[in-house]
């Protein structure tokens, strides 16, 4: 994977080779998407969220397109942290960094998850936690939705996991400047903004929601300015690196992401249009920047708010 | 946004035939392509049938379930025992009727209202016809596929349709309940072993 220029980045301690990720529940298990052929463009990848024990996920409907957009319900299917730390990942070759993407439902569970990870011969570089899951021990709630949530899971996250720990935000959440807060003094390296805005999409025919839990995430290019908003806003709050995730579907909307603050940024709907769509990325990513005689991407970050005066 | 998982329903040389039927926005963007308009194809996807083993092939289709068991009429019909039936609903499916006997397919018809063939489904006619030797293959509307399991046949492979995002096997939207837990109709099948489905969860 060569380019004419420079499109390597970090994020704290983690270097890639193109700021891009693949995001959460894009990429299979299977072997062939581990090998280089598959993995043009991308910098790094975001495994199936993950839970202690093996899940069936929902039933019914799972995937519903709209306009420029896709809803998804699908239930954090998985095969559980153990089967992933001690069969699945030790079976695949590892060419890029890992980023285990954890959801965080009972706190216990979460303990018990980052332990096994952490006892991997070559653990996960990233362990990226899902706070957009409900606190079942706690009224049903998404842990993500306000500070004293995400301070719990990184009161039990944080000892244990002594890699980069990567806070995936949710954009349902209110209050993003106690949300920053709580990430920075529980001790995250790195904010994802963010997961899929919920929705929702109604049968007319059937005259019922088409998803059996009636809400379901939206991505896809439809959310793209919202999610570039969020990333700006998350940009004013803190000082964290940040990973923007949300509808990109060009090199351009990657820039945007990036100028806007972002150290790297999470592809995901968009491989489901277009497989190959992180290598078109960097194309058009390298193109700019030979253009106009840049040397790096990584340069470009946060350069849109130079001058700018923060108005909240 | 996303693309539409269809079957292959005839090959001929370099040429592969689709048969759909508008339902949405995909089908009704297919419907209206003009001769020599490009499209963007990946595939093909998945595992399709095995090669048949049973005494005769006996092929249900429903409907559109049409598509995949003409191609494999055409792939296996003339050289082995078997009958392709079809079932539809009403006489607004003459027209794919007379363009099966206009290709010279010869295809055992059944409708709902009797309006073509004979009064009935394609389940009754499977049933009238199947013995415990023969291999079914079917491919239709849920409720058609749960009638042909219930025949129990000793070989069943059925073509299944669900909602498809990725295509790849990567966000598992498109999962049937088997007896080997959730799997992907775009890379495990969609064609399974009808015997491993678990039909009543597929219905929920």
């Amino acid at each position: 994977m060569t380019f004419s220029t420079d499109l390597a980045v970090t994020v704290g301690s983690v270097a890639m080779e193109t700021p891009l990720i693949v995001a959460s529940g894009l990429w299979p298990f299977d072997g062939p998407f581990w090998c280089e052929e598959a993995l043009g463009g991308i910098g790094a990848v975001s495994s199936k969220g993950l839970t202690l024990h093996p899940r069936p996920g929902n039933g019914g409907v799972r995937v519903w397109e709209t306009p420029s957009g896709l809803l998804n319900s699908i239930g954090l299917q998985n095969p559980g942290v153990e089967a992933f730390a001690g069969e699945i990942i030790p079976g695949l070759p590892r060419r890029r960094p890992l980023i285990a993407n954890v959801a965080v439902e009972r706190l216990d569970d979460l303990e018990r998850s980052l332990d096994l990870l952490q006892a991997m011969n070559l653990p996960p570089e990233v362990v990226e936690l899902n706070v957009s899951c409900p606190n079942v021990d706690g009224g049903g709630m998404a842990w993500g939705l306000d500070a004293s949530g995400v301070r719990q899971v990184l009161d039990v996250a944080r000892p244990v996991w002594r890699g980069p720990l990567w806070l995936k935000l949710t954009p349902q959440a209110p209050r993003l400047d106690e949300i920053t807060a709580a990430a920075e003094s529980g001790g995250a390296d790195a904010l994802v903004v963010a997961n899929t805005w919920l929705g929702m999409a109604i049968d007319v025919d059937r005259r019922s929601p088409v998803f059996d839990r009636t809400f379901a995430g939206l991505s896809g290019p439809a959310v793209f300015p919202l999610s570039l908003r969020l990333l700006w806003e998350t940009a004013s709050l803190t000082a964290l690196p940040l990973i923007g995730c949300g509808g990109v579907s060009s090199g351009r909307d990657v820039l945007a992401m990036i100028m806007a603050g972002a150290s790297a940024v999470e592809v995901g709907t968009a491989l489901v249009r277009e497989f190959h769509a992180p290598l078109r990325f960097c194309r058009e990513i390298s193109a700019y920047l030979e253009e106009r005689g840049l040397r790096s991407v990584a340069s470009l970050s946060g350069c849109a708010r130079e001058g700018r005066k923060e108005r909240r | 946004m996303l693309g539409r998982p269809l079957a292959v329903a005839w090959q001929k040389k370099t040429t592969a035939g689709l048969l759909f039927q508008v339902r949405g926005r995909g089908t009704e963007a297919f419907s209206s392509l003009e001769e020599g308009a490009t499209l963007e194809v990946r595939g093909p996807q998945g595992r399709g049938f095995p090669v048949p083993a049973g005494e005769r092939l006996l092929l249900a289709a429903g409907a559109m379930g049409l598509a995949p068991l003409l191609f494999a009429w055409e792939r296996y019909g003339a050289s082995r025992p078997g009958e392709l039936l079809l079932g539809v609903s009403c006489s607004r499916w003459t027209g794919l009727v007379e363009w099966l006997h206009r290709r010279g397919v010869p295809c055992t018809v059944a409708c709902d209202d009797g309006s073509i063939g004979r009064k009935g489904t394609v389940v009754d006619l499977l049933e009238r016809l199947i013995r415990k030797e023969d291999e079914v293959w079917a491919c239709g509307p849920q409720a058609m596929m749960v009638a042909v399991a219930d025949l129990a046949p000793a070989r069943f492979f059925v073509s299944l349709e669900a909602r498809m995002a990725c295509g790849y096997g990567g966000c598992l939207g498109c999962v049937v309940p088997t007896r080997s837990g959730r799997l992907r109709a775009c890379v495990d099948g969609p064609v399974f072993d009808g015997r491993e489905v678990l039909w009543n969860d597929l219905l929920h």
